[in-house]
């Protein structure tokens, strides 16, 4: 047996033949009395039904949290939360930042500043730089006179 | 020739009870099998009526009669009327209004057709409810035989030289317990801090010290695979492709059955990884519930989408102990003339950092080439290139045999395989 497998998992990449929402959990936090809640009590009294029936994927949890502002945390399923304070808010922007919570992927939030992000291992300089002086050379390798050196003929009778 | 009936086929297997693998009571994380569970199930056919149609969704109308009718000796499930903190696992009955089970169902974009109770059972591992009707040993087993079938066609039709070493590595990256325990994260599924009836029925219930159900390839054990296991032999390519008890070539599984019988620990009873096992029954229970309740089709569109379209190098996974000697038998199998390596270039030969490029002829074909440090790295290094492009060829996008299972399907054009390893 000259063959050994060596042992690896597959990858798998959300949006590449499946796509799962990120965000897994919405909890929405008001309180009865304080004005700063007004908006977002309008909120769930009118959007948030249509809303939640939109919006299968994500379970909503709304909860009282008195003599507090207004809060909004996205709960998601890489294990990291994103909350934003509502208070003071028109219920047409909540609406807005509950869109915003649902999208995100709940990563942090990273510069992206290259045009493509891949898994893949990049051709030239991915592997380590003596493939890059390969493919240097191959370029060097002057095709019109092919005159290789032979180095070991019998080598395959080991 | 009579068309199988696969669906009516795997509806008497979810019929067929296993018996309760908790019923050792011993507190230890011991994995027992299907082959092992199915011997036991005359346990339950005293029961006095087998329904033909049985769905996999637990309804909770008919609960509290079957309860009545279960063998006495069964401690898990008692009483009929009680609270539902007494349930091992939680009452089906709250499936429907669970927000977390609904999110899940509706995040895995699954058809209506699947119930929640269904997907409810899913998350109930044998270890937290070890009667069958209630957990996903069934449904798990249907489920892990669709996904090995479709991850198996895949791979030979689109690989068709690989060796099976690296075919069962493979199998293992798209469907081993890893894989399928990635799967389940990344779907959002979370695990109760322990099970019990009061839990969310939308959270994964498993318990890491008690039994539970290991997945092998058959629904029984031949008589040679123990023999096997016990004489030590079976270890070769040919001994794990005949004995091996899983679809990856693995026996350790099996290794367990002889053992669990005279009640003693060893190490190979237990399972290393409770938590992955758990998460991957879930996965492998999903998979079989969207057979059994939207049809082949639409598991294998499941399958190809969720687990066939990860990503995996296969090109990483091989490791040559005598690649040249390889390639040489490889020319002389095929009628190519015997390979010649010859460099091509090179640079600082004297220098600290010298880089030779050998190329491989066979004849006036070059077959590969390759860059080392020395003359002999390089040679080996351009022989195990020629070597993966020789086994990693792939015919690309070819029919599978499941395209023919459609009615209108064209007939089957037989596919490429290659007759075996170079050197065996």
């Amino acid at each position: 047996m000259t063959i050994r497998a060596l042992e690896r998992v597959s990858v798998g990449q959300n949006g590449i033949g499946s796509f799962i929402l990120q965000c897994k959990r919405l909890d929405i936090h008001y309180c009865d009395h304080s004005g700063s809640s007004r908006g977002m009590n309008a909120f769930i009294k009118t959007h948030l039904p249509n809303f939640a029936k939109k919006n299968p994927a994500v379970e909503f949890a709304v909860s009282p949290r008195p003599r507090k502002h207004p809060v909004m945390i996205g709960h998601y399923i890489n294990g990291r939360q994103k909350a934003i304070c509502v208070a003071n808010m028109e219920p047409s922007l909540i609406l807005k930042k509950a869109e915003l919570l649902r999208d995100a992927s709940g990563d942090k939030v990273k510069r992206v500043n290259k045009p493509v992000t891949s898994i893949n291992e990049s051709e030239t300089w991915g592997k380590d730089a003596i493939s890059n002086v390969q493919s240097v050379l191959a370029l060097d390798t002057n095709e019109d006179s092919p005159e290789y050196i032979v180095l070991l003929l019998p080598w395959w009778n080991d | 020739m009579k068309r199988l009936r696969l669906d009516r086929l795997a509806s008497q297997l979810l019929a067929a009870p296993i018996s309760p693998a908790a019923r050792l009571s011993r507190p230890s994380r011991i994995s027992r099998s299907i082959p092992q569970a199915c011997r036991h199930s005359s346990l339950y056919n005293t029961q006095p009526c087998q329904r033909r149609h049985q769905s996999t969704a637990v309804e909770p109308a008919p609960l509290e009669e079957e309860l009545v009718h279960e063998p006495q000796d069964d401690e898990s499930r008692p009483k009929p009327l009680r609270s539902s903190r007494g349930l091992p696992s939680p009452h089906p009955a709250r499936a429907a209004s669970s927000a977390k089970l609904a999110a899940l169902h509706a995040r895995l974009s699954l058809s209506s057709k699947i119930p929640v109770e269904t997907l409810a059972r899913a998350l109930v591992d044998p270890s937290a409810d070890a009667h069958p009707k209630y957990n996903n040993a069934n449904l798990a087993y249907v489920g892990s035989t669709v996904l090995h079938y479709h991850t198996s066609e895949t791979l030979i039709t689109r690989y068709p030289r690989l060796p099976m070493d690296i075919l069962f590595a493979a199998m293992k990256a798209y469907a081993g317990n890893p894989a399928l325990h990635q799967v389940a994260r990344a779907w959002g599924v979370e695990a109760a801090a322990a099970p019990g009836g009061e839990v969310d029925p939308g959270l994964l219930q498993f318990d890491p010290m008690k039994p539970t159900v290991v997945m092998n390839k058959w629904g029984y054990v031949r008589a040679e695979t123990i023999e096997s296991q016990t004489f030590k032999s079976g270890k070769g390519i040919s001994g794990r492709v005949m004995y091996g008890s899983n679809p990856f070539g693995e026996s350790s599984a099996a290794k367990s059955l002889p053992d669990l019988d005279d009640g003693r620990n060893s190490k190979t009873m237990l399972l290393q990884n409770a938590p992955a096992n758990a998460y991957a029954n879930f996965v492998r229970a999903v998979i079989g519930a969207v057979h059994m309740h939207c049809g082949r089709d639409a598991a294998k569109k499941f399958v190809m989408s969720h687990f066939l379209s990860r990503t995996l190098d296969l090109s990483k996974m091989f490791e040559f102990k005598l690649p040249t000697r390889e390639l040489a038998r490889l020319c002389a199998r095929e009628d190519f003339d015997p390979p010649v390596a010859r460099l091509e270039s090179e640079t600082g030969r004297l220098s600290r950092t010298p880089v030779f490029v050998v190329g491989i002829y066979s004849g006036m074909d070059k077959l590969g080439e390759a860059a080392g440090p020395d003359l002999d790295s390089a040679r080996i290094a351009a022989a195990i290139t020629v070597l993966k492009s020789w086994y990693l060829y792939s015919p690309g996008q070819v029919s599978v045999p499941s395209d023919t299972f459609a009615e209108d399907a064209a007939p089957w054009k037989p596919a490429y395989v290659d007759i075996g390893e170079i050197i065996s």
